[in-house]
């Protein structure tokens, strides 16, 4: 055994001396018998016989082949160049699209085993419940002893922290003792709750997420130990989590923690009820989980036959799990789909690339020949051309990788600043740079077989004998087809783009019942400052009185919650007059609580009776303002006014009607729903938002600062009605898939220019001869420049005819996806198929009129 | 001219072996022995018989040094090692077996 290695060792690093070694010997030997025997003994080929036996003749094989690879590539720099630049773009946006994916979907969260980690999702009758109590967690806790190892319990709420005279919101979670241990993390900084589980914590004690350590306290390391203030409480910052962890959702970042005994003390709003999480003991399969959960349910609603009546209890794995709302994941839909477009792209530059060494294939023919008649097999001249092909697609995929990455940089930092601590951090990781190497196999597999396969093939006697027409009818065909693919997933991909840009272009421009020019939101938390309902009350009444004097502000109002913003609330509603409906569930309206001047501001008309007055106040009859929407489904005819509703949250407490407004867009891919608006007056919440038309010229920083200057305890966020539609609410995502399925789509095209011009100036060459012969008798420039575009014509003719049906399919895929425009739009197939041939016929017109001008003798000299 | 068979395959090292177990051999050395022992049945080329003895090299079989041939010639020498002589008793053993029993196979009626 150590022999083998000590003569591979030799072999490999010592080759020289282990050559030279073998030359004497046989060049001896030969000398020995050429002296007695008649056949004389040629030592070179004995020694390449020898040395092909030898330990590691493979390796040194391989790596000479890599060397030579890298020669032939050296020498062809345009070609190489062209190569490496198309896989490149291809891996690029594929990679870029993957990371999409994988920080959506697949990256797991940083957490110690995280597959045994899950939230219980507790629903009654099929909806979801209120959340659950520290008792209730505690019961759960007793009871899924067999099943859990641990029982956390987490709540969000929208807080405001108040640190050295400024306040901002906070977005923190109010987590059980247990819930870092529980999640298996440890702080960068400090310390996490001390209590035990099952122990109630009251500690005044905040623990900081370490991107808001960051970004808020530039991370000093001294803020430990210091005191700020939360909701109007003093809490100590006792710690800071670790660099990655974003809390229970991977898709924005909790801010802040504190202990869950604190929310039932302070005035806060909580957005979420307490959400369960468990960890999974090793061993329990998910049918027995549920299995016991079922159980466990039936016993909880039993005990408590009034909070949890028709309680289930459903385990959702991590991650994802607390955005998507049941029922599949949109996310794995929307990346699967473009996972597929940037895989087309891919294929297509595979294609141009196999083009492109085919073509260059017929130069090298004699090079292949003369190879293989010194005897390199047909196995060493495939394995040669493949690994020219591999070479090529390494150095596009690190290429692309870095495209890549830098596109993903750029994507990561497309969401508009909305208020939310959004987390889209596409950065790449191992996965992705996996995929991305897997990729560069793949188009190295898909680009270089035929090739390869062809340089096998080569016959030395018909590549030897100099005819330069050479290279034959099936390679032209083979890359007629390849550009027929080529066209047609071009086509495929503009089709897709154009029908996103359609419908961004329409959400854009519909109507949104409401003039979003120069209004700003500006978010602001009255129980951040501490301030409970009275205080808070007047705090508001101050402001837009103030407000509505201040300079730049042509009117102000009040609103619990604005359209594309992020404290929307909806409530089932029916009208007092109809019964209650029993088995499905009453028909949901948005509402919002808004001040005198709201529609004004906002400029919604108001179609029948009024708005709100002063004297809609606390004391006054319930009133409400409906949509035309709300109006037209319940007392259909124009008889709205002076009827009254009920709300299933607050059935004792009916609404009258006094007014109809236009309806509003809260949603981009639905048509305005119900909606109703109540005085702000009778229903107080402490997050509004002060919503402001500026006139021309005047600036939202001075309004900022004005409320400041009223009350800096209060915090603020400031965002543009416009950037409130262009954000996650609005138009972002239509916005982003667009953009990517524009670029993919150019990207196609720019891919398949290049395939056409390839082929058409490939077949013209062919042809030079005939169009000599024919020139020289007699044919008119024009006919020969018919003849080479009719070829091209006929290729792109049947790549567009399969790029339509191809884009029809994935048009009734994606038909789901687009607003106001149907996947089968056929503006789009016209427009989209119209600017393909418009630049196929391009791409084809520059090599036929070179053909076209051939000179006749030149041509034919060329025999 | 006697009449040459092609060699089974792996009865060429066994061959080899045989031959340097006497004496360390040169290349021209082991083909003329192998003639000569095995009355010209075998003909071995230089191709098969120089990769044969570089693999055995490799494997620890054989152990080459230069020296000298009777005529004063250099040339490269091949002795058996100690693996070499046990794997000669092995596939001595193990020809003996195999040729009985083929022996006996065709002689059966």
């Amino acid at each position: 055994m150590l022999s083998r290695f000590r003569f591979l060792g030799r072999n490999l690093w010592r080759r020289r001396q282990a050559d030279a070694d073998l030359e004497a010997e046989l060049g001896a030997y030969a000398a020995e018998m050429n002296g007695r025997r008649r056949h004389s003994v040629r030592p070179e080929q004995l020694r390449e016989e020898v040395r092909g036996a030898r330990l590691g003749a493979g390796i040194e094989g391989w790596a000479r082949d890599l060397r030579y690879a890298g020669r032939m590539l050296r020498k062809a720099p345009l070609v190489t160049l062209a190569c490496v630049a198309t896989f490149a773009l291809g891996i690029g946006a594929n990679t870029l699209v993957f990371s999409m994916a994988n920080a959506l979907l697949l990256r797991p969260p940083p957490m110690p085993h995280p597959e045994q980690l899950a939230f219980l999702r507790m629903l009654q009758h099929g909806a979801p419940g209120a959340g659950v109590d520290a008792a209730q967690i505690e019961e759960l806790r007793r009871q899924t002893r067999d099943l859990y190892s641990g029982v956390a319990s987490s709540s969000l709420a929208q807080l405001g922290l108040s640190y050295r005279g400024s306040a901002q919101t906070l977005w923190a979670s109010y987590v059980s003792g247990n819930f870092f241990g529980l999640l298996g993390v440890r702080p960068a900084l400090g310390r996490f709750f001390a209590a035990p589980a099952g122990v109630v914590d009251r500690a005044p004690e905040l623990v900081l997420s370490y991107a808001y350590w960051r970004s808020r306290f530039g991370g000093d390391r001294g803020v430990v130990g210091q005191t700020a203030t939360v909701n109007g409480r003093a809490v100590t910052i006792v710690g800071v989590g670790p660099k990655g962890f974003h809390g229970i959702s991977d898709l924005f970042d909790t801010q802040g923690y504190l202990p869950q005994g604190l929310a039932a003390t302070a005035g806060t709003s909580q957005v979420m009820g307490a959400i369960p999480l468990v960890r999974r003991r090793g061993g329990v399969s998910a049918a027995a989980e549920q299995a016991e959960l079922g159980v466990v349910a039936a016993r909880l609603a039993q005990a408590h036959p009034q909070q949890l009546h028709g309680l289930t209890l459903l385990s959702v794995p991590f991650g994802i799990g607390l955005i998507s709302s049941g029922g599949g994941n949109p996310f794995g839909v929307v990346a699967g789909l473009f996972l597929a477009l940037s895989g087309l792209v891919l294929l297509l530059a595979a294609a141009n690339v196999m083009g492109l060494l085919l073509a260059r294939a017929s130069g090298r023919a004699r090079e292949m020949a003369v190879r293989s008649a010194l005897g390199a097999g047909r196995r060493r001249l495939a394995r040669q051309v493949f690994l020219e092909t591999l070479l090529l697609a390494l150095g596009g995929g690190a290429a692309g990788m870095a495209l890549g990455a830098l596109g993903s940089r750029a994507v990561s930092a497309l969401p508009p600043h909305s208020g939310f601590p959004l987390v889209l951090d596409f950065g790449f990781d191992g996965r992705v740079f996996l995929y991305g190497l897997a990729m560069a196999g793949l188009v190295a597999l898909a680009a270089g077989l035929a090739p390869a396969w062809r340089a096998a093939g080569a016959d030395p006697n018909d590549a030897l004998r100099s005819d330069r027409r050479g290279g034959g009818g099936s390679r032209q065909r083979l890359r007629s087809a390849l550009v027929v693919a080529q066209v047609a997933g071009s086509l495929a991909l503009l089709i897709v783009g154009g029908l996103f840009v359609r419908s961004l272009r329409h959400a854009e421009s519909a109507p949104v019942g409401f003039d979003p020019g120069h209004v700003w939101n500006f978010s602001l938390d009255a129980a951040g400052a501490g301030y409970d309902a009275a205080r808070g009350g007047q705090y508001y009444a101050q402001l837009l009185a103030q407000a509505r004097r201040w300079p730049g502000v042509e009117s102000a109002s009040l609103a619990q919650a604005v359209p594309f913003g992020l404290n929307s609330l909806g409530t089932g509603v029916r009208p007092e007059s109809a019964p209650p409906a029993t088995g499905t569930p009453a028909p949901s309206a948005g509402t919002s609580a808004v001040s005198e001047g709201y529609f004004a501001t906002m400029r919604i008309p108001l179609l029948q009776g009024r708005g709100f007055n002063p004297g809609d106040n606390a004391a006054a009859a319930a009133v409400a303002v409906v949509s035309e929407a709300m109006a037209q489904r319940f007392w259909p005819g124009g008889h709205a006014i002076g009827q009254r509703f009920v709300r299933s949250n607050d059935a004792k407490h009916p609404l009258r009607v006094v007014g109809v407004a236009g309806n509003v867009v809260t949603d981009l891919t639905e048509p305005a729903g119900m909606f109703f608006y109540v005085p702000e007056a009778q229903s107080y919440s402490a997050q509004q938002t002060l919503v402001v038309r500026l006139a021309r010229g005047a600036t939202a920083a001075a309004v900022t600062q004005a409320i400041a200057r009223l009350d800096a305890n209060v915090p603020v966020s400031v965002q543009s009605m416009e950037e409130a539609i262009g954000g996650l609410n609005g138009l972002f995502v239509f916005d982003l898939g667009a953009r990517l399925a524009t670029w993919l789509g150019l990207l196609g095209l720019a891919l398949a220019l290049v395939g056409v011009y390839g082929v058409v100036a490939y077949g013209a060459a062919q042809r030079t001869h005939e169009m000599g012969v024919r020139v020289a008798l007699g044919a008119r420039p024009g006919q020969v420049l018919g003849a080479i575009l009719r070829q091209a014509l006929g290729i792109v003719g049947v790549g567009m005819l399969l790029g339509l049906l191809l884009a029809a399919g994935i048009g009734k895929l994606v038909g789901a996806f687009l607003v106001g425009v149907s996947g089968l739009d056929p503006l789009t197939f016209v427009v989209a198929s119209l600017g393909l041939g418009a630049v196929a016929l391009a791409a084809s017109l520059l090599p036929a009129w070179r053909a076209a001008r051939v000179d006749p003798l030149a041509a034919l000299r060329c025999e | 001219m006697a009449k040459t068979t092609e060699l089974l395959p792996g009865t060429l090292d066994v061959l080899i072996l045989k031959t340097l177990a006497l004496e360390p051999l040169h290349g021209v050395g082991v083909a003329d022995r192998l003639a000569q022992v095995t009355q010209g049945t075998f003909r071995v080329g230089p191709g098969s018989l120089f990769t044969a003895l570089h693999r055995m090299e490799e494997k620890g079989w054989l152990s080459a040094a230069w020296g000298e041939t009777r005529e004063g010639r250099r040339a490269k020498f091949y002795q058996l090692t100690r693996a070499g002589r046990r794997r000669l008793e092995q596939e001595t053993e193990r020809w003996k077996t195999i040729a009985l029993a083929v022996g006996r196979a065709l002689e059966l009626r």
